[in-house]
């Protein structure tokens, strides 16, 4: 037996209110990345990791960190997870299934020490699991600068746990929990906190598992206090299956009894629950001296100002906006000269034919030009994690919630669209936290507006080369400006498209906004350094599997098929000039350009005849409005899969198109040099500031991303919706994209 | 009696009672409950929602949220 025993992995839950510290503490023992931030909901999906303890290196344990809640009667998706995960387990009860590895071992529950009674009142409500558990008293730090001290043995007695202190962000105290998860086995189980009034508890005990006498289809006391106070939820389900007879009515009755005594029927859960836990606080807290004047209040007093508030705000989003670009410039330069001297120097060891091309113009040209974005891509997750670090996002939440509310969405939709200005994958999912599922449905659907990261390397490149440059104020500057225009006009569209939509397909009033507003803590240079490294890891993955894959694919599809005759005719050509240069010795450097020349015609009429070459020309015609030529329309269109690919596109191309020796230099020069292939334009340059702008706006408004379509998908277990976010998006950036051309054009650019 | 909404900035005032709804519940769930202090710190600044201070934590409610609260003075 005790060999079964050992070997078999022990299985633990965290728990505890939001914002308390749960993933900073599976972090610290699984030594895993799970993201960790201040502000309420971060986690929004239950996340396993696995560890071992050097106390006890032959078990291995497997621990779930639950997305934080208030209570186990669920209001949103993601406090669903939490019931699911206890209850669940609470469902295969470990003496009556076969199964030991399907239940629940031990259950971590962490407490902010500073809102005691609220984490209380929670832990009232796993404790009814009887499952061994733990009490962290998390954050003590921060109790302490409020003058609160929590008497962990009082508490321990009380509760009949164990209790550790603990701030976790330092690693403080988590050498105990170590070593009490070590010993496990001999942890009580958590006996009931708390008694409600005799009905309840006769009710209670009429049905519980004791009494009934079909074991087997029994509920345990969680379970039926959840089908006793949860009206409609799943647990009132079950127990109607289960207790047929006369169960409905003795339910029923009860309840109509309770929401009489209690004036509502959750409120007899609630209140005296809420009673019992702080009457439990108080006699474990002191307060060590006078309530002081935080930080936090401080801070709160400006950034929540009135007038000042929407305007710190405001520069809050422009600063950052700004400093993506200027400050990433200098690295970017550095990047770049060295993807050049790269491909220069491979060029130059590799004999001319498909094999060079295809690492020169393909990989080179191709990845090459999208990883000079990494600098940009890590400025904007450094921005992004001292604003979720500091505790600043809900407070940004509980400005604009008025704003948000009058377009048919809620402050809570805040963190899931500036998320969204990274990915929109994780901003999608941050929708989690929004219970009303028709708010959630609306930032879902305008959340892929917001310009992603995916979309700064088009607009950085296209900003650097076409909008010229000038200063404002000393601070602000055209090219900044442009960028911070590009970011608004994904915001605007995102209104416009939120107000028809609540006017139409999606009406409804907009439901509820309880939402705390953490205390303002200093961001930890680890979990921004976390943050980081997470999104440029991921970012360079990108570009060596979906952007190396696409990009090998545009290759071969513009270098094939190569024309023996243009070649055969152009080798003609020079030799011919060349033996003129031998007979009139003085006309070598002419002769040289010629056969440049020659050799640029050769490679554009070899682009010309490639598959790609045909397939965008017969495109052409339809995004010729939109001023563009068929390189770019190529190009916007080999982007589909992943907005980045445009940039590998535009790189292969430009190459493929010019002549030996001149595949070096920037994509921005590359750009600029570009001219029309044929038709009336022949000869002129193809882009110009209307044709950048056009092209900006469209990968602003398209819905160019494989995966956002993917993650709407699942988050809304629907095919509808990604195919309208697809179908609406990309209209509409057709539409934009050919109303900016011909503005700019008009205004006279 | 009066509803937590009209209270004004700076004041602190006693819950009586909520009103049934999912959000009374949160509300009681996040330590908003008959007997409980709770003060008025600010509006934001385009008036709604108002933050509340409960115990050591700042609450963010929706002035329609406020109304379902019942309060009386201290
Ligand atoms: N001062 C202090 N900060 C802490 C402590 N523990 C965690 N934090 C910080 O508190 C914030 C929230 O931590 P998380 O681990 O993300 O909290 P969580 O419980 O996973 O939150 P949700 O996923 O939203 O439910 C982060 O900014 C942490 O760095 C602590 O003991 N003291
Ligand atoms: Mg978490």
């Amino acid at each position: 037996m005790s060999a079964e025993v050992t070997s078999r992995v022990i299985r633990i839950a965290l728990c505890g209110n939001p914002n308390s510290g749960k993933s900073t503490i599976f972090n610290y023992l699984t030594g895993l990345r799970q993201k960790v931030a201040n502000y309420p909901g971060v986690t929004v999906s239950a996340h396993t990791g696995n560890f071992s303890l050097s106390e006890n290196p032959d078990t291995e344990y497997s621990i779930i960190d639950v997305p934080g809640s208030y209570s186990l009667s669920a209001m949103s998706p993601d406090e669903y997870v939490a019931v699911q995960t206890l209850i669940g387990s609470l469902d295969r009860d470990k003496s009556q299934d076969g199964d030991p590895g399907s239940a629940l071992d031990l259950v971590l529950v962490v407490l902010d020490a500073s809102n005691l009674d609220r984490g209380l009142y929670l832990l009232a409500q796993i404790a009814e699991a009887g499952i061994p558990t733990v009490v962290v008293l998390n954050q003590i730090d921060i109790a302490e600068r409020r003058s609160i001290r929590v008497n962990e043995n009082k508490l321990s007695e009380i509760i009949g746990l164990p209790v550790i202190s603990a701030v976790a962000h330092k690693g403080r105290g988590l050498d105990r929990l170590k070593e009490l998860i070590a010993n496990h086995t001999q942890i009580p189980p958590a006996k009931s906190l708390h008694r409600f009034n005799t009905d309840v508890e006769s009710f209670l005990k009429e049905y519980g598992i004791s009494n009934n006498v079909n074991q087997t289809a029994s509920m345990s006391r969680p379970e039926l206090i959840r089908a006793l106070f949860d009206r409609r939820g799943p647990a009132e389900g079950r127990f109607l299956r289960i207790n047929q007879d006369h169960a409905s009515e003795k339910l029923e009755k009860l309840r109509g009894h309770l929401a009489k005594e209690y004036r509502g029927l959750p409120f007899a859960e609630a209140y005296p629950l809420a009673k019992t836990m702080s009457e439990i606080a108080e006699k474990v807290i002191s307060h060590t001296g006078k309530k002081r004047v935080s930080g936090t209040d401080k801070i709160d007093s400006i950034v929540l100002h009135r007038f000042w508030g929407p305007l710190i705000l405001l520069g809050i989003m422009v600063i950052v906006f700004q400093s993506i670009f200027t400050w990433a410039e200098p690295l970017m330069n550095l990047i770049d000269s060295g993807t050049s001297a790269v491909g220069a120097f491979i060029g130059s060891m590799i004999p001319e034919g498909a094999l060079r091309s295809l690492i020169v113009d393909g990989v080179i040209g191709g990845v090459g030009s999208v990883i000079i974005f990494l600098p940009q891509i890590i400025i904007l997750f450094f921005f992004l994690g001292l604003l979720e670090d500091s505790g600043y996002l809900p407070r940004a939440s509980f400005i604009v919630d008025r704003l948000f509310r009058w377009c048919g969405l809620s402050g809570k939709s805040f963190v899931p669209m500036l998320s969204s200005f990274a990915c929109a994958i994780p901003g999608i999912m941050a929708t989690r936290v929004i219970e009303s599922r028709r708010q959630r449905l609306l930032t879902i659907l305008v959340a892929p507006l917001m310009s992603c990261s995916a979309r700064l390397p088009i607009y950085a490149v296209l900003v650097s080369a076409f909008i010229p440059f000038q200063s404002y104020f000393g601070i602000f500057n055209s090219q900044g400006l442009t960028l911070v225009g590009l970011y608004a006009l994904g915001m605007v569209v995102a209104v416009i498209v939120s107000l028809t939509l609540k006017a139409t397909a999606l009406k409804g009033e907009s439901e509820s906004f309880v939402m705390e507003l953490p205390t303002f803590k200093a961001p930890t240079l680890k979990g921004i350094w976390i943050r980081v490294s997470i999104s440029a890891s991921a970012f360079l993955k990108r570009a060596g599997t979906v952007i190396f894959a696409v990009t090998i694919v545009v290759w071969a599809l513009s270098y094939y098929p190569r024309s023996p005759e243009l070649q055969s005719a152009y080798d003609t050509q020079v030799a011919q000039i060349e033996q003129q240069s031998a007979a009139s010795l003085n006309s070598v450097n002419n002769s040289d350009s010629l056969i440049q020349v020659l050799s640029n015609q050769l490679a554009g009429e070899n682009l010309r005849q490639s598959y790609i070459g045909r397939m965008g020309h017969t495109l052409e015609p339809v995004f010729r409005p939109l001023g563009w030529d068929w390189k770019i329309t190529i190009a916007a269109l080999s982007a589909f899969p992943a907005r980045e690919v445009v940039i590998a596109t535009l790189g292969t191309i430009y190459n493929l198109g010019k002549g030996q020796d001149e595949t070096s230099g920037s994509l921005v020069a590359k750009l600029r040099e570009a001219t029309w292939d044929d038709g009336e334009l022949a000869g002129q340059p193809v882009f110009n500031v209307a044709v950048a702008i056009s092209l900006m706006v469209f990968f602003a408004l398209c819905a160019q991303c494989g995966s956002t379509l993917a993650v709407i998908q699942r988050e809304t277990n629907s095919w509808f919706w990604p195919a309208f976010v697809f179908t609406y998006m990309t209209t509409l950036a057709y539409l934009a994209s050919w109303g900016a051309y011909n503005l700019v054009q008009a205004l006279g650019f | 009696m009066t509803k937590l909404s009209n209270v004004e900035q700076g004041q602190t005032v006693r819950v009586v009672s909520i009103e049934e709804s999912n959000v009374g519940r949160r509300l009681v769930e996040m330590g908003v409950y008959p007997g409980r202090s709770i003060s008025m710190v600010r509006r934001a600044p385009f008036s709604d929602p108002i933050e509340y201070a409960v115990g050591e934590a700042c609450l963010s409610l929706r002035e329609s949220e406020a109304d379902l609260v019942y309060v009386e003075d201290v």
